[in-house]
């Protein structure tokens, strides 16, 4: 095959190195510029001047509005006003992060906002300070078909009518949302795969309405209210977690967590914060630790194998006897478990460690393949990447016999098969 | 079907250089080009890249087969590969972004991309045109005007260096 091959001379390629690069790769290298830097790449050549305007990706990043706000607010806001009015074409992406400014009243954010999304936005972020009121959300955004990506902080949504419909949105994060309740709203997203509340109010008469859903998330100081999601259910991952160590949940709310991990989809990660394992645990009252102990050593605790259970990292392990007894439970009754790591609550000597290790080697196990790891205490630093890393592996189920089950010890249980 | 699958993960494919140099690599390990993928699918086995050079080439399998080898053990080690293939000269840096645009591989594209970002980023506009080789083609007084309309990107320190 003789095929003679266009071959660029090497030393032409080498007078221009942005002429030979597709548009599409300098887009991209300039979308990882932070705003500031990309307009600077204006001033390199002619053909340069018009790039930087027509970039798909604004991103305002808190870094740029709080210089700017530095010097003073009606800085920053016309400056913002300027790169709005030299932008040519659609919009992509739009991040405006102003957590570092105190900028109430809100006029000027309503105008990028529109800005935004008339320009067929689909990945919006907005990110305001907590110390600031919250912003209430314009109805252009509600109506805004193109956004697939939303992620909102500290802000109110009072949607015109009680039907919010996101018909191409993917990904939602809300943090700090609260929502005013028009009797009873509903958030129509056809197409929404990740689902992350944190800190949201309002959700008591909220339904999402996503056949979807795969990934979601509720972190919270109180109960999570999770009637809204009780039309979901093809949820692969479930994280849950609440911090208000005061709060029993009653009947119906107990029941309804229940019904949502019974619904969950056959392969799924469900990670449960320690108060979850806390309210779910049998009926004890005044002896709390006694009455775990019993109860998990009764037979009855955990009748059925648990055949599909086949990871679990229990992070914060104080070597309590309740803990102890999980561990063991696990073991003898997951019969495909192929690893179980513990991490230590806090560094401890040698002697104690070797104590511990021993202790748990001896558990029989039910599985031939399991393995255990006893990790030194980490840092919660390095919690992040470890939950990227969750997420791309195929998850598990765990019925609710397992919450019943769960010690009063302070852990967080990922569970995943 | 399994059986199928089985044994196209051991077929073999030919990568031919725009300098006529020829390698063999996995499949498997092909495929996470997008534009491999197509020609495989298409029944192809013998795969010409007349936009990308041997050098290049022979990074980007590397980086490949590493990738396609991932498992969660080796994350750290796949890490420092990474970092180690992107500490490169800005002229190797284009050549290879050029490459894996042609060749489709978005997670290279990401990784390179932000790398030239990243090194670009504090620097001067006299040395990002040395360093991408740019004659200036404004006249001073042209060059004046524009960083006058956009004088809040023009604050501050620069960096002149060239590497």
């Amino acid at each position: 095959m003789t095929q003679v091959y266009s071959r660029r001379s090497k030393r032409a390629a080498v007078e221009d190195r942005i002429s030979d690069l597709p548009r599409n790769v300098t887009n991209h290298i300039l979308g990882f510029l932070p705003v500031k830097e990309a307009a600077r790449t204006s001033i390199l050549y002619k053909r340069w001047r018009h790039i930087w305007p027509m970039l798909p990706y604004l991103v305002l990043d808190n870094r740029f509005c709080k210089n700017l706000a530095g010097k003073s607010l009606s800085v920053f806001k016309e400056t913002v006003d300027t790169i709005l009015l030299q932008h040519l074409g659609v919009i992509d992406k739009f991040v405006l992060d102003v957590s570092g400014v105190h900028l109430p009243p809100y006029e000027n954010i309503d105008r990028w906002m529109l800005y935004a999304t008339r320009n067929g936005v689909k990945d919006l972020t907005f990110k305001l300070s907590i110390e600031c009121s919250a912003y209430k959300l314009p109805s252009h955004v509600f109506n805004c078909l193109a956004l697939t990506h939303l992620k909102l902080f500290n802000c109110v949504f009072k949607p015109p009518n009680s039907v919010l419909g996101f018909h191409n949105l993917t990904t939602l994060y809300l943090e700090r949302i609260t929502f005013v309740p028009v009797e009873f709203s509903i958030i129509n997203a056809p197409l929404l795969m990740n689902l992350t509340m944190r800190y949201c109010d309002g959700t008591q008469h909220l339904s999402v309405v996503s056949s979807w859903l795969q990934y979601l998330s509720v972190f919270g100081i109180q109960y999570p209210n999770l009637n809204c999601f009780t039309n979901c259910n093809n949820l692969r991952v479930l994280h849950l977690d609440y911090s208000d160590m005061n709060y029993t949940p009653n009947h119906d709310e107990r029941s309804t967590l229940e019904k949502l991990l019974f619904s969950l989809a056959p392969t799924h990660e469900l990670y449960l914060g320690s108060l979850f394992l806390k309210c779910h645990k049998v009926r004890t009252t005044s002896d709390n630790a006694q009455a775990v102990l019993t109860y998990l050593g009764t037979p009855a605790c955990l009748d059925r194998p648990l055949n599909k259970l086949k990871h679990v990292i229990i992070h914060w392990f104080k070597d309590s006897k309740a803990e102890l007894f999980l561990v063991k439970l696990l073991f003898a009754r997951a019969p495909y478990l192929i690893r179980m790591s513990i991490e230590q609550a806090k560094a401890s000597d040698s002697k104690e460690e070797r104590h511990i290790t021993t202790e748990l080697m001896r558990f029989p196990r039910a599985s031939p393949k399991a393995e255990l790891f006893y990790l030194p205490s980490v840092l919660n630093s390095t919690t992040p990447s470890r939950r990227t890393d969750l997420h791309q592996r195929k998850v598990c189920i765990l019925r609710a016999s397992l919450l019943e089950n769960a010690s009063n010890s302070h852990q967080n249980c990922f569970i995943y098969v | 079907m399994a059986s199928t699958t089985e044994t196209k993960q051991k077929k073999m494919l030919i990568l031919k250089s725009a300098d006529n140099d020829e390698f063999e690599i996995e499949e498997s390990v092909g495929v996470q080009s997008e534009t491999i993928k197509n020609l495989v699918e298409d029944g192809f086995t013998f795969v010409p890249l007349p936009n990308v050079y041997t050098k290049a080439l022979i990074k980007i399998i590397d980086y490949l087969k590493k990738h396609a080898n991932k498992t969660d053990s080796n994350d750290e080690e796949i890490k420092t590969f990474d970092k180690d293939f992107v500490n490169t000269t800005f002229d190797d840096l284009f050549e290879l972004v050029s490459a894996a645009n042609y060749l489709h591989i978005s997670c290279l594209m990401n990784m390179l991309c932000q790398t030239i970002a990243d090194r670009i980023k504090d620097k001067s506009p006299e040395a990002v045109r040395k360093i991408f080789h740019i004659n200036c083609d404004y006249t001073p007084e042209e060059e004046a005007k524009i960083r006058k309309a956009n004088a809040q990107a023009f604050e501050g320190q620069f960096d002149e260096s060239l590497d």
